[in-house]
């Protein structure tokens, strides 16, 4: 395996436990895995069962104890702190449950702060084309306290849209919005897979969801059970 | 690169100029000092001697004869340069050229020496970069005969070389790392549609034989002579509906084949859904009736969206279709339109038999059956919802199913009002931003 980077994603016996003794919790125990390029993953199980941890790990927010993350052929664990950070700014978007917007900044600054992080010019026509097709154009100038909840999310997708992601990480994106906008969501979601060929990996516990997925993984007790 | 290196050069050249510049203007300064020096000497032996005068100006005036007394006699020649010798050793004044200009000849010195280091300096500098930007060359050469070669993805670890981890190289590297990536992909992709081909053909002729056995069966019994005439008839019924049966499944696999290779282009335009749902309800219309089920539609006004009506209902019907055949008699299919935002929502529910919890992601698997259907029904080759997913998704709809609060199921089908052109499944072009 390598540095194949053809390969978006590939999982190398990765151990995460937390605690010791009694306590030991084994969140991410002995998983590897292959997510293909250009699809749609949900990755399901109860909670507690480290579906979150593994994700945190894919993302690189959080080191492991063991085992390799290789995003394109790198070895991400392998990078520094700041560079694991750059890396984590232009490969991987992030969407969450709460939205992680900055209350202070407009839906346009919002989007393209990614971008300015890493002092990268935004093509303004882009960025226009990702607002139009999540929606928001209307609402460019609007503070995120004035948002519904779908927008809130769908302002969330565009940020994570805009920096052309190898791969974006979803934490049960819809799992504060009612079953309406959450199907709304979702729908926009698994287009802009489509549409812009992106691989997203998605935490859900929502069984319709999981529906929508390419593929599906479980996870129980720290490990893969079922893909 | 080329414009950078140049850049360069012009700079070496512009340094040079303003070194020559001001150091002509030095050397001007110098001799400017020079001068006034001299002319002071000369006013200071005129004023403290007026009757000298003419001999003083004419001496200054003739620097060409070192002595005013040059042209005077041999006698008068030995006694200046007796003089001269006794000045000197007197304090230490020389005639001698070289020493009088002592400082000027170490201040050249300096200069040339500076001169000559900085130049080999920037010469060393320059050859150094030339030879970074060779090896850069060759490594770039090398990389793209891997690439003619089918190795996409062997790119030199450009980010911790020194040579090339500078701006303008790091660019190319990295946008030669971005097409090795696509390249590898559209290979991946061919070949998975290969695969994808050679698995639908497995498939289809494995789908076909099972209905063909049977119908080969019944065609060998309807024939056989010790029959009894209305046993014949019987299988001669029975024969027909197998054909029927295969009828039905060769449509269902010819919609699918030409769907999956892409040899029909979903084409959405604006169109009435209510058009589209009435054709899909009276399509299924009689399997409904034959069974006593009630179809319900509820829909508060026709909703204008962008839709391929054509396949959309095929979906629909599929769904439907699924609805009916899992129900059991005298109940009640109900579909019901709502309009979100952006989508418009079509719920499918039913008071069927249900789909276990497990077969939930697998519905939509090509061929796939339930354990609860397969157990109800000979019928259906697992088909109809594996069709209408996809063709929801090319329109950027969704479907999902859940288990009804009671009994059966309900089917939520999202349509975008509207659907921007379908795109091909294998659109995976790389997005790249110009990052510095």
């Amino acid at each position: 395996m390598k540095t194949d980077s053809s390969k978006i994603l590939v999982l190398e016996d990765l151990v995460k436990y937390y605690g010791s003794g009694e306590n030991l919790v084994r969140a991410v125990d002995h998983t590897s895995l292959e997510i293909e390029r250009g699809k749609f993953t949900a990755i399901v199980g109860r909670s507690g069962s480290g579906k979150s941890t593994l994700l945190h790990l894919i993302g690189g927010l959080d080191r492991p104890d063991e085992g390799k993350v290789w995003i394109e052929g790198k070895d991400i664990f392998s990078l520094k702190d700041d560079r694991l950070a750059e890396f984590r700014r232009k490969k991987i978007g992030f969407i969450f449950q709460d939205f992680n917007l900055i209350p202070s900044l407009n839906v346009w600054e919002n989007i393209v702060l990614p971008l300015g992080l890493d002092n990268r010019k935004p093509k303004k026509q882009d960025i226009k084309e990702v607002i139009s097709r999540i929606g928001l154009t209307d609402k460019e100038e609007t503070m995120p306290n004035a948002l519904s909840g779908g927008q809130k999310q769908r302002t969330a997708i565009a940020r994570a849209l805009v920096t052309r992601p190898a791969i974006i990480l979803a934490d049960e994106p819809t799992g504060n919005l009612d079953s309406q906008t959450e199907l709304e969501v979702m729908s926009l979601m698994k287009s802009c897979v489509t549409d812009f060929g992106q691989t997203l990996v998605m935490i859900t516990h929502d069984e319709m969801i999981a529906q929508m997925a390419d593929r599906v993984i479980e996870v129980a007790d720290g490990k893969v059970v079922n893909c | 690169m080329e414009r950078k290196r140049n850049t360069k050069i012009k700079k070496y050249l512009i340094f040079y100029l303003i070194f020559f510049v001001f150091f002509s203007f030095f050397m001007f300064l110098l001799a400017r000092h020079e001068t006034s020096l001299d002319r002071q000497r000369m006013l200071a032996l005129i004023s403290s001697h007026p009757e000298l005068e003419a001999e003083i100006l004419s001496a200054w005036e003739k620097p060409d004869s070192p002595l005013p007394l040059r042209e005077s006699s041999s006698d008068d020649m030995e006694q200046t340069s007796r003089i001269l010798d006794r000045i000197e050793k007197k304090y230490g004044y020389s005639t001698n050229f070289l020493e009088s200009v002592k400082e000027l000849w170490i201040f050249w010195g300096i200069g040339l020496c500076a001169g000559t280091l900085l130049t080999a300096a920037l010469w060393y500098q320059t050859r150094k970069e030339e030879a970074a930007f060779q090896n850069g060359l060759q490594d770039l050469y090398e990389c793209l005969e891997q690439f003619r070669e089918g190795w996409f993805t062997d790119i030199p670890d450009y980010e911790n070389n020194p040579e090339t981890s500078t701006g303008e190289w790091m660019h190319i590297w990295e946008s030669l790392r971005e097409l090795g990536i696509y390249f590898e992909s559209l290979r991946q992709s061919l070949k998975k549609e290969e695969n994808h081909t050679k698995s639908l053909i497995t498939d289809i002729s494995h789908q076909l034989k099972t209905p063909l056995a049977s119908l080969k069966m019944c065609h060998e019994l309807a024939s056989a002579s010790q029959l009894s005439q209305d046993e014949q008839r019987e299988f001669q019924e029975q024969e027909a509906r197998e054909i029927e049966k295969l009828e039905i499944l060769l449509k269902e696999l010819v919609n699918l084949s030409r769907l999956e290779t892409n040899m029909i282009q979903l084409a959405p335009v604006s169109a009435s859904l209510k058009d589209t749902i009435a054709k899909a309800v009276s399509q299924v219309y009689m399997k409904a009736k034959n069974k006593d089920i009630t179809i319900q539609v509820e829909m508060e006004q026709d909703l204008a969206i962008t839709h391929d009506a054509k396949w959309t209902g095929e979906a629909l019907v599929n769904i439907l279709d699924n609805s009916i055949k899992y129900s059991p008699e005298h109940t009640a299919v109900t579909l019901r339109v709502t309009a979100l935002v952006r989508n418009v929502l079509i719920e499918i529910e039913d008071e069927g038999i249900g789909i276990k919890k497990e077969d939930f992601a697998k519905i939509y698997q090509r061929f796939y059956r339930g354990t609860l259907a397969k157990n109800m029904s000979e019928e259906g080759a697992g088909v109809g919802l594996y069709l209408a997913r996809m063709i929801l998704e090319r329109q950027g709809g969704t479907i999902s199913a859940k288990r009804r609060t009671g009994k059966g199921t309900v089917f939520k089908v999202t349509l975008p009002h509207h659907s921007r052109t379908p795109v091909s499944p294998n659109n995976l072009l790389p997005f790249t931003y110009s990052s510095n």
